[in-house]
């Protein structure tokens, strides 16, 4: 259990198909070289939509070198009783929360805390559900989608119109809206164009989530000093203490029993506990490695936004895109998304808004598009600038180790793939992010929401592995009975 | 079937020879041999080819197989998954097997793998 050899060889021999692979990559490389050289020749303040756009294609980078993903996490967790990705995750948590703090301690972070409820678990609990139907999280489908992964591509697709779907919910759902959401969302005194009392979500929002307490372990401990706010409450409580709890259940529960029967020495109590713990963390040095980078750039990428945000004299893209001339999709407050740190479904989201507002719907009455995100052309929409090059830097680095294979999934698949997405979608939407903007980047950032959405994740999660366990069964027995 | 092309296959539930044939697609199920650098040439029991499929389902049926392996059977697991040519290696001491190797093929990667004798083997 401890030590597996797992490195996955490259293809054998080299040769041209290797150097192929290397232009490829180098020509994936190039095209976005060419995209962040020519708009900031056109335009130096197209350097903030850069400066997304490289930690878009880092990230891809490296979640494709540890094959990083949160469905991995939970359903290999689950389903086949393997830990190395959970690990991971936990590992670039806590380098994250670390590289956190000191921006924090700088003045240079950009995370706002998300309102603390009950949502945060339902919404992990539908999204988690999702992610084991489809293979991947929302950042994995992007990453396998730059694998060459057809099916992922559906998945990142369904998700990003499901969303849509969700926000812009007309008058037929208000019969699911408790009266006191109504009452609230009324009282708020919202512009008549957000028709804030008409539809679930806009009702969701404004008369139920914006109504919940939004903190930061730090900020609700009252520390006085903001370095023990940061070190000691948003990242030793909130982030450190959890994933090591999480991490000393993960060795009990699913590598102690295998380390201590194949251990050679005699057993000394607690150094040899730790000694298997630290095999646990250590037994996939890919995924270690790739969890470790991974914390530190999601770190910088928050020092850098905020650090071009004062540069620039902005507090949000959309005042850029206007002073650059580009006031179409901008929000009612000349606003667009813009969370100055990694983040997946909203830009998606944004992207399919888009779609659907050239397809004659407006999807700005609603609260989620029309009140702060906007819903801009996606050429001119920096945080999916981000997402794109994603694709492309997994892409490279797939391309760089021969793995990239353009895969199209059979009709079975890519049911699943199209079905998981929808309940991504809606858990997304619910829970007002997916596994990096609802958990990864909350958790790390002090904010203790983002366990609820992983606490609701991990359940959806099990939930999913049971159902397509139950589901490989039934059709094997189906088979069985016309076998006979 | 599988289990009468298999020589060291255990006389199996009904439930393997379907999982068989849900999985194994076309390839040769019989006795053959690789010749593994530098493991020699093995004999391979078990094949379970996955190409095309997710990561859940390749990894599900994969311990499906091995929970059903004879001691000392060698186990191919052809696979274009990424993420099930990492996850299964670290899968298999659970099961009582042990990784020979992965290597590449044309269409992915091939795990190898071998069932252990002894008392790890019944679960």
């Amino acid at each position: 259990m401890q030590q597996v050899d797992c490195e996955v060889p490259a293809a054998r021999g080299g040769g041209s198909g290797q150097s192929r692979n290397v232009v490829a990559a180098l020509l994936v490389l190039g095209v976005f070289v060419a995209i962040s050289s020519a708009t900031l020749a056109a335009d130096f303040r197209f350097i903030y939509f850069s400066a997304y756009l490289w930690f878009g294609f880092a990230y891809g980078m490296c979640l494709q070198y540890g094959r990083f993903c949160m469905a991995s996490a939970i359903r290999d967790l689950f389903a086949v009783g393997v830990p190395r990705m959970a690990v991971g995750i936990m590992i670039a948590v806590v380098l994250f929360s670390l590289v956190s703090a000191g921006v924090t301690v700088f003045g240079r972070n950009t995370f706002h805390a998300s309102p603390i409820g009950l949502y945060s678990i339902v919404g992990g609990l539908v999204f988690g559900i999702g992610m084991v139907f489809t293979g991947g999280c929302a950042s994995g489908s992007l990453y396998k989608t730059g694998e060459g992964s057809v099916a992922a591509l559906l998945v990142v697709l369904s998700l990003s119109f499901t969303q849509v779907l969700v926000v812009d919910t007309g008058s037929w759902s208000n019969v699911l809206v408790p009266d006191s959401w109504t009452a609230s969302a009324a009282a708020k005194g919202l512009p008549a164009e957000l028709t804030a009392t008409d539809g679930w979500y806009d009702q969701f929002l404004a008369g139920y989530v914006w109504d919940l307490k939004a903190t930061t372990v730090g900020q609700a401990l009252g520390f006085a000093s903001p370095v023990a706010a940061a070190f000691i409450g948003n990242s030793l409580v909130n982030s450190i203490l959890p994933a090591l709890a999480i991490l000393v259940a993960i060795y009990a529960g699913w590598f102690r029993k295998g380390y201590l029967k194949t251990l050679s020495t005699p057993y000394r109590g607690a150094a040899t506990e730790l000694e298997g713990l630290w095999a646990m963390v250590t037994a996939s040095r890919r995924t270690a490695i790739a969890g470790l980078i991974l914390g530190v750039t999601a770190g910088l990428h928050m020092w850098v936004m905020q650090a071009l945000q004062q540069a620039l004299g902005i507090y949000n893209a959309g005042e850029l895109l206007q002073a650059m001339g580009h006031v179409e999709g901008l929000s009612i407050q000349d606003t667009v998304f813009d969370p100055g740190y990694f983040y997946i479904t909203t830009q998606e989201a944004q992207g399919a808004g888009w779609v659907f507002e050239k397809l004659g719907v407006n999807v700005r009455d609603s609260i989620f598009f029309g009140l702060d995100n906007g819903v801009p052309n996606p050429l001119l929409n920096p945080v999916l600038w981000m997402s794109v090059s994603l694709v492309g830097g997994a892409a490279a680095m797939a391309l760089l180790n021969n793995e990239f294979k353009l895969k199209f999934p059979s009709r079975e698949i890519a049911l699943w793939a199209i079905g998981g997405g929808v309940l991504m979608g809606v858990g997304a939407r619910i829970g007002l992010g997916c596994n990096i903007g609802a958990f990864f980047a909350t958790v790390t950032n002090g904010d203790p929401s983002g366990w609820l959405f992983g606490l609701g994740m991990t359940a959806g999660g099990f939930i999913g592995v049971k159902f397509f366990s139950w589901w490989i069964e039934r059709k094997m027995e189906r088979e069985m009975s016309l076998d006979l | 079937m599988n289990a009468e092309l298999t020589g060291r296959f255990r006389p199996l539930d009904r439930a393997w020879s379907v999982i068989a044939r849900l999985w194994n697609r076309g390839r040769a199920l019989g006795p053959r041999t690789v010749d593994l650098h530098p493991h020699g040439i093995l004999t391979i029991d078990v094949t379970g080819d996955f190409t095309g499929d997710t990561c859940l389902r390749t990894n599900l049926v994969t311990k499906m197989m091995l929970d059903n392996c004879a001691p000392s059977a060698v186990i191919e697991i052809a696979t274009d998954n990424l993420a099930s040519v990492e996850t299964i290696p670290f899968m298999l001491p659970s099961h009582g097997c042990v990784h020979i190797a992965t290597v590449r093929s044309e269409t992915g990667w091939i795990v190898y793998a071998r069932k252990e004798e002894g008392p790890r083997c019944s679960r």
